[in-house]
């Protein structure tokens, strides 16, 4: 099997295809601290997406509540039981390059050799079942428990709206991973990504519907329509992402999940151009951090950790960069504090950035000035009879 | 973890998961007390502005922490915590 480098993980591993990066990745980053769970972006791609027949149990956004939550069920909780209890990171090896370290445990990919569960499995999974898809915003908003409070199983289990059990939001798309695992799963060579911005695609034409991509990606993002019998996936909106579309004149523009947040949590870019302002939250700041990096598919997704969870179950979830982002985050310097500004301030894809001292200036494709963003905001105060109080 | 239901009495609409600790010795309040402080000062919230949300009920979260910890705790919290 074919080595590939994962930067994720600071070290090569096994990949059935050779590794060919793309020109450029498409990344986002999501900041977990400001998502309310409004669901908008869950409309957003719902409305453009999957609205069809057949595509009734299919979101290829959404957010979940942790640590309960999921969609489908338990599909994390799952993924790391197939891939068992594993060593985590050697930090000392820490540099540039590799950011957290190196990975000592084994990948998705890597457990399959040793533990396939059929021949041909690439990397380890499962098919979830039909009720686990069934419901994608389970347990949204819950706390330890209230049944389990009032079954007296557990003396301190709270409800709410009060309670002092933590939880935070998960936003969830296609990770548009470098190593996708539905990718090395395909019998039929049906999934390929592009060269020209990395974008994870299903070609339709070709898939017969085997649902290896459902079984084998770890984040369940692949769907399998049982109108048409084939799998479909996030598209990252690439319409928009290649300007094609009908109003934005020939530049990109971002998805539609990251144009719709009404919290401002979410800043599309590139992760391997140094110009982009998400390269610089997930490489040079580190503030944002990939989900389950110990997968192995080096996902393109990163996040901004809650900084009020357990540190363990975040160290889980995001690996040894925690406790770095969140301190980061906490105590941004001023060029993070500008780039935070950027999340949400425009519709179009922001290529590159300048931070001055009072604004932050973001650059199209073409390097003219698409978002001009005060980094100290004016307090405007609307009168009292106007305040959105009850 | 204490194991609240076994796989027999699982119904769909029950939580069957068990209980994730937070970290012994850290004062989650606290930190989510500085986390709601912080994102709104971001947003150039006034310490008035913010102090006004903490004390009112609509708001639950920061309402709790105003109810625990009392109106000087947010205070020092709104007059220490810098962007």
């Amino acid at each position: 099997m074919p080595k590939v480098y994962n930067w994720q993980l600071g070290r090569e591993m096994d990949y059935p295809y050779e590794g060919k990066r793309s020109k450029r990745q498409f990344a986002a980053v999501f900041n977990i601290n400001r998502c309310i769970a409004c669901q908008t972006c869950t409309m957003a791609c719902k409305s453009t997406w999957t609205y069809s027949k057949g595509q009734e149990a299919m979101w290829w956004n959404n957010v979940e509540t942790k640590p309960y939550g999921g969609y489908p069920q338990h599909w994390d909780i799952k993924a790391l039981e197939l891939l068992g209890e594993q060593p985590g990171w050697d930090t000392n090896q820490a540099d540039t390059e590799k950011p957290y370290g190196v990975y000592q445990g084994e990948t998705l990919f890597e457990a399959a050799k040793t533990r396939a569960t059929e021949s041909g499995q690439q990397a380890l999974g499962y098919l979830p079942t039909e009720k686990e898809w069934r419901s994608p915003n389970f347990y949204e908003d819950t706390a330890y428990s209230s049944i389990a409070s009032q079954q007296g199983k557990m003396a301190d289990g709270t409800v709410l709206p009060e309670h002092k059990a933590w939880f935070f939001y998960l936003q969830r798309i296609c990770n548009h991973c470098t190593y996708p695992a539905c990718l090395a799963a395909c019998p039929r060579g049906a999934i390929y990504k592009r060269p020209e911005d990395g974008v994870v695609l299903i070609d339709q034409s070709q898939c017969r519907g085997y649902r290896k991509c459902v079984e084998q990606c770890p984040y369940k993002k692949p769907m399998f329509n049982p109108e048409t019998r084939i799998s479909e996936k996030c598209i990252a909106c690439y319409p928009r992402l290649e300007g094609t579309e009908a109003l934005t004149a020939g530049e990109p523009m971002v998805t539609r999940c990251i144009s719709a947040c009404v919290g401002k949590i979410r800043l599309q870019g590139w992760i391997d151009d140094p110009e982009s302002p998400v390269y610089y939250l997930v490489r040079v700041a580190k503030v944002a951090l990939p989900l389950y990096p110990q997968f192995g598919t080096e996902p393109n997704v990163y996040y901004i950790p809650p900084r009020w969870a357990p540190r363990g179950y975040l160290r889980q979830m995001f690996g040894p960069g925690v406790d770095h982002a969140i301190d980061a985050y906490a105590h941004p310097d001023h060029e993070l504090l500008g780039i935070l500004q950027l999340f949400g301030a425009t519709q179009w894809l922001v290529y590159s950035y300048t931070v001055k001292d009072d604004e932050v200036i973001g650059y199209g494709r073409k390097g003219h000035e698409v978002v001009r963003v005060p980094i100290e905001d004016p307090v405007i105060v609307r009168p009292e009879k106007h305040l959105n109080v009850t | 973890m204490e194991e609240l239901h076994t796989e027999d009495d699982r119904s769909d609409f029950e939580l069957t998961h068990h209980v994730v600790s937070g970290d012994p010795g850290r004062d989650h309040i606290a930190e989510m007390a500085e986390a709601f402080i912080l994102e709104f000062k971001r947003m150039r919230w006034t310490n008035e502005s913010i102090l006004a949300m903490f004390r009112n009920p609509f708001y639950a979260g920061p309402y709790y922490v105003y109810k625990e910890r009392g109106e000087e705790y947010v205070l020092d919290l709104l007059n220490r915590l810098r962007t």
